[in-house]
């Protein structure tokens, strides 16, 4: 059969073509450019952004001496954590000096801080400026998740100073990084007041599925809790089946929500559709919501009724009083709500740290939501109510099917976002290329000089110019092959992807002299005589375990390893996967067809010689 | 060629370059150390923002030079909201405050006022470090198992040391070369471990799948290829480090260099030296009917 219509060799020539136009994609401008190729930090630039994280360190020394059990030092952190609602880590216990360090996810002022220790002990030293690696290390693994969540774009992260973290983004806008990056926020979920769940209890967030269950469309996202989360679970769920669990993200506990007291008249009693706010309960001071009839929750931000054009004796002193523990407040609605007066003292009491929350096209109860935080609020299904267990579901019923697609996307999202420290973005810049248009140029060079070594160590052991030819062109395919297949999966291509590229040339030309050699050589007698055909065969035996070696140290890289060895691991799992599928069969057939030529002629020089 | 040089060395010279190959890698590197580059070294970040016109890299550079030992970067970034520049300083090691001052002093002769200092933490530091031995060893264990399946005996699983003997050399030279542990040295190290696949594989399935002729004819054939094989990266690697000025090709393929120069001992002396013997304590025969 004819080279040109052999159907390996023809799959290989279409591929190649198509790969080249992916790169290429001329009608987008026919000047030829690598424009399928997202490239990385090296050459193209990207985005640098340094970010603080806002933690307050303090030593307390507690009144009561500290027990083995550290029960004493449970019930401390369980105070810190409900009063400034946040999160709260044990960093130091003394137990001869009764010393206890703790981090709290978030500034607190000292003043405030020593108010609320009171009660225990006393509040020994405080710092703002110093976060623990732990910390450092739980908001990077997040970060990087959500910015770079298959790892392909290779973004670095390093801890930089006492609390800062510096994130080098390729191929990103400023703007869009920065985006990413200040999308992310606390999360929180409680049963009935307590705190059950926070974000580093979430291990991973799976698919999410949704069903069709008698007319309606159930919603399903599972995820892994940690195991303490688990036991947290078990026991505040316990004969809670059909509660809400209720989702917060980004919950303002530092802030004081101040309304129109008017609104409360306009609160909807009942539903569908559900949640609602329902309520204001004057002794807590939070509004109250609804899941459906039966159930309702407290939305666990304090909230303040005024009189939005005069403030009387008793809203001064209530928000006086509460101006101890929070550090800004919240307004709902604009500035048209308000009069200035009550802006003006408002603005006086809060050290000007006053916001508005204005209604937009929200319903009231959203609007609410909102402003508190609260995302989600699912119900407990009987399954799992009270039980330890890691993997569970949260489930919702909607009624079409775009919605509870809608909704579980939703709770998938904010479920993945879990940072333990609030943080700030200091500083947004744009990188240009480090290796820029003089690299491109060292790369060609390179390119050249390595086609030239290849070809003269080819020709030594060959004396033939047609198997060099044949060697260098199929690779030259391969290696668009796999860049094609490699911007196709959308990786980007930085230094250690090139790494990636070089090593499936390398090999690519190791294998093409594996095969070569089998079919030249025949010093020794062979057991079994061949022909060209089944010598190739012999060739592929020692190709495909080498394969199969490279691939699955690869795979184990790609689980195992960072950032650059993920790049590097998939473009080489890629080149090795089309070098033993397509290059390698193709070139088999052309050596094949080559030597099948040469065989020819020999005999028939040597019959016309007889 | 190749089976005179077998015949003549037997199993027993040929282990002993790659072993005291090895064993000079290890000394290399214990006493002399791998230098690390940006990526893998904690430093300090010098930045200057606000700035109006585009600051000189070179004279900074220069500037530099005389001030601060080690690998440095310097960066022109631009405020994506203002427009206007900034210089980042990224050095390889952790400045004192001393040298603080004297770089602050220098570089404001340049015009260059108010940096923000900050001193980081490596960025394939702390937690990657970890991640970083185990990938080594866990695609290690994933080639014995891949060996073992294939041909199904458990001596080939000592190809598995005989490829990390590639790595332990290329960071010998790294050491001697001063070529810095960076991404793209990574990318060469771990190029490595697929290639000291590709050859044991070629010397293991001549030895062990083959029958033809005797053991030592079957790897001296597979030899012939190898050093083919094995000459023409090298070859390769070796131009694109004459004729290449980039700091990271260099430190690519500086790696490779001294790795595959070591995969020709390790592969053709080491492993085939462990076969040979494996194969003269265990004849088989087989008949051809």
């Amino acid at each position: 059969m004819s080279l040109y219509r052999n159907p390996r060799i023809l799959l290989l020539v279409f591929l190649t073509i198509l790969a080249l136009l992916g790169i290429w994609q001329p009608w987008n401008g026919w000047k030829f450019e690598l424009r399928g190729i997202t490239k990385g930090l090296d050459l193209a630039g990207g985005s640098r952004i340094i970010i603080r994280l806002q933690a307050t360190q303090a030593t307390v020394r507690l009144n009561r001496p500290i027990d083995p059990q550290l029960t004493s030092v449970a019930e401390f952190r369980n105070h810190l954590a409900d009063v400034l609602l946040s999160d709260v880590k044990i960093l130091d216990v003394d137990t001869t000096k009764n010393y206890i360090k703790v981090e709290i996810g978030t500034w607190v002022d000292e003043n405030i801080l020593r108010g609320i220790v009171e009660n225990f002990g006393e509040l020994h030293s405080i710092s703002k400026g110093t976060v623990s690696s732990r910390t450092m290390d739980e908001v990077i693994s997040t970060l990087l998740n959500r910015i770079d969540p298959t790892g392909l774009l290779g973004v670095q992260a390093r801890p930089a100073g006492t609390d800062l973290i510096l994130f080098e983004i390729p191929a990103m806008e400023p703007e869009k990084a920065k985006m990413l990056i200040e999308k992310e926020g606390k999360l929180e979920a409680f049963i009935e007041d307590s705190l059950v769940l926070r974000g580093a209890d979430i291990e991973i967030v799976y698919s999410v599925r949704v069903r069709e269950v008698s007319g309606m469309y159930q919603y399903e996202v599972p995820l892994r809790i940690s195991a303490e989360g688990a036991k947290r679970f078990a026991e505040s769920s316990q004969g809670k089946a059909g509660y809400p669990l209720v989702i917060y993200l980004d919950r303002p506990v530092d802030a004081l929500l101040v309304f129109d007291h008017a609104l409360i008249g306009r609160l909807p009693k009942v539903g569908p559709p559900y949640p609602l706010v329902t309520e204001y309960v004057r002794g807590r001071r939070q509004f109250q919501a609804k899941i459906d009839e039966t159930h309702s929750f407290n939305l666990l931000v304090h909230a303040v009724p005024i009189d939005p054009r005069r403030l009387d004796e008793n809203d001064v002193l209530l928000l006086q009083e509460f101006r101890k523990t929070k550090s800004r407040c919240i307004l709902l609605g604009d500035n048209s709500t308000f009069s200035s007066g009550v802006l003006e003292f408002l603005e006086n009491l809060f050290d000007n740290r006053v916001e508005f929350y204005p209604q937009g096209n929200m319903d009231i109860s959203e609007w609410i939501f909102k402003a508190c935080g609260m995302q989600s609020a699912p119900r407990i299904m009987e399954s799992i109510a009270g039980r330890e267990e890691r993997e569970v579901e949260i489930t919702g019923t909607r009624s079409t099917e775009s919605e509870a697609t809608r909704e579980a996307n939703d709770l998938k999202n904010i479920l993945s976002q879990r940072l333990t420290a609030k943080t700030a973005i200091t500083s947004t810049s744009f990188i240009p290329p480090r290796l820029g248009q003089e690299f491109s140029e060292e790369v060609q060079r390179a390119a050249l000089a390595a086609v030239i070594a290849i070809s003269v160590v080819l020709f030594v052991r060959y004396r033939d110019p047609n198997i060099v030819f044949l060697i260098l062109a199929t690779m030259g395919c391969e290696v668009v092959l796999t860049i094609g297949a490699a911007s196709a999966v959308r990786q980007t291509i930085g230094m250690a992807e090139i790494g990636g590229i070089l090593a499936v040339i390398g090999t690519g030309v190791e294998h093409q002299i594996i095969i070569t050699d089998e079919v030249v050589r025949g010093k020794i007698q062979e057991y079994r005589p061949r022909g060209i055909r089944g010598r190739i065969g012999r060739a592929f035996l020692t190709i495909l375990t080498a394969a199969l070696t490279t691939v699955a140290a690869m795979i184990m890289l790609f689980f195992v390893g960072f950032g650059a060895m993920k790049g590097f691991a998939i473009v080489t799992i890629l080149g090795v996967l089309i070098a033993v599928v397509i290059t390698r069969p193709a070139y088999g057939e052309i050596i094949n067809e080559v030597f099948r030529r040469r065989l020819e002629r020999l005999q028939q020089a040597q019959s016309s010689h007889h | 060629m190749f089976l005179k040089l077998i015949r003549r060395l037997g199993w027993r010279r040929l282990l002993l370059p790659p072993l005291t190959l090895a064993s000079v890698s290890v000394l290399l590197i214990l006493l002399i150390g791998l230098p690390m580059s940006l990526e893998f070294s904690s430093g300090t970040m010098i930045s200057y923002g606000g700035l109006e016109n585009r600051p000189d890299l070179i004279s900074v550079e220069r500037l530099l030079r005389g001030i601060i030992p080690g690998e440095i970067k310097t960066e022109i970034v631009t405020d994506p909201v203002t427009g206007k520049f900034g210089l980042d300083i990224q050095t390889t090691v952790v400045i004192d405050e001393n040298t603080e001052n004297q770089l602050v002093t220098s570089l404001s002769s340049l015009g260059l006022q108010n940096p923000s200092i900050v001193p980081f933490e490596p960025a394939l530091g702390r937690t990657y470090k970890k991640q970083a031995i185990e990938a080594i060893i866990i695609a290690s264990l994933a080639i014995g198992f891949c060996m073992l399946l294939v041909y199904r005996k458990t001596i080939v699983l000592l190809t598995v040391p005989c490829i990390l003997a590639d790595l332990l050399f290329a960071l010998a030279g790294m050491c001697l070369t001063r070529t810095p542990l960076s991404l793209a040295s990574l990318a060469g190290l771990l190029l490595l471990l697929g290639y000291g696949v590709d050859t044991n594989v070629l010397l293991t399935t001549y030895a062990l799948k083959r029958f033809e002729g005797e053991p030592d004819e079957r790897v001296a054939i597979a030899m012939k290829t190898g050093f083919t094989i094995t000459s023409t990266t090298l070859l390769t690697m070796l131009a694109v480090n004459l004729f290449v000025t980039n700091a990271s090709l260099d430190q690519l393929s500086i790696v490779l260099v001294f790795g595959l120069a070591a995969d020709l001992l390790n592969t053709w002396f080491l492993n085939a030296g462990i076969l040979l013997r494996y194969l003269s304590k265990k004849k088989t025969y087989y008949v051809a009917l």
